[in-house]
């Protein structure tokens, strides 16, 4: 599990519109990734 | 920059941004890779937990949320930033 201080591990995922979206694209951005178990729950 | 993430279809979290009119986008991990790597979810989860990682600028993680309250999560992020 990557931790505090460890490099985030690279990913490359579809967004909502089936684009892209990689963390190497966000190099020099501060990014917050939030997981949620299911699209429209509650919280 | 904020993005989302969970195991559902883009369709459902197209439907999902639009009706909550979310200005940032969602992401569908599907093989459950990345969200392992995070630590969000384990090969045998059927839904990543509800977590959030801080990622800084230079790429290294600054923080681990591993309990959100979601009322009080972005004031908490907020006084990181």
């Amino acid at each position: 599990m990557a931790d505090i201080g460890e490099n985030a591990p690279s990913f490359s995922l579809a967004n909502q519109d089936g684009a892209m979206v990689s963390l190497k694209d966000l190099a020099g951005k501060s990014v917050l990734i939030w997981w949620y178990p299911k699209a429209d729950t509650p919280g | 920059m904020i993005l989302g993430c969970s195991f559902d279809a883009p369709e459902a979290n197209k439907a999902f941004k639009d009706k909550f009119d979310f200005h940032f986008d969602l992401l569908t991990d599907a093989d459950k890779a990345m969200s392992i790597a995070y630590g969000a979810a384990t090969a045998e989860s059927a839904r990543p937990a509800r977590i959030s990682v801080l990622i800084g600028p230079d790429g290294k993680i600054v923080r681990r949320f591993d309990k959100v309250t979601p009322a009080d999560h972005p004031d908490e992020v907020l006084g990181i930033l």
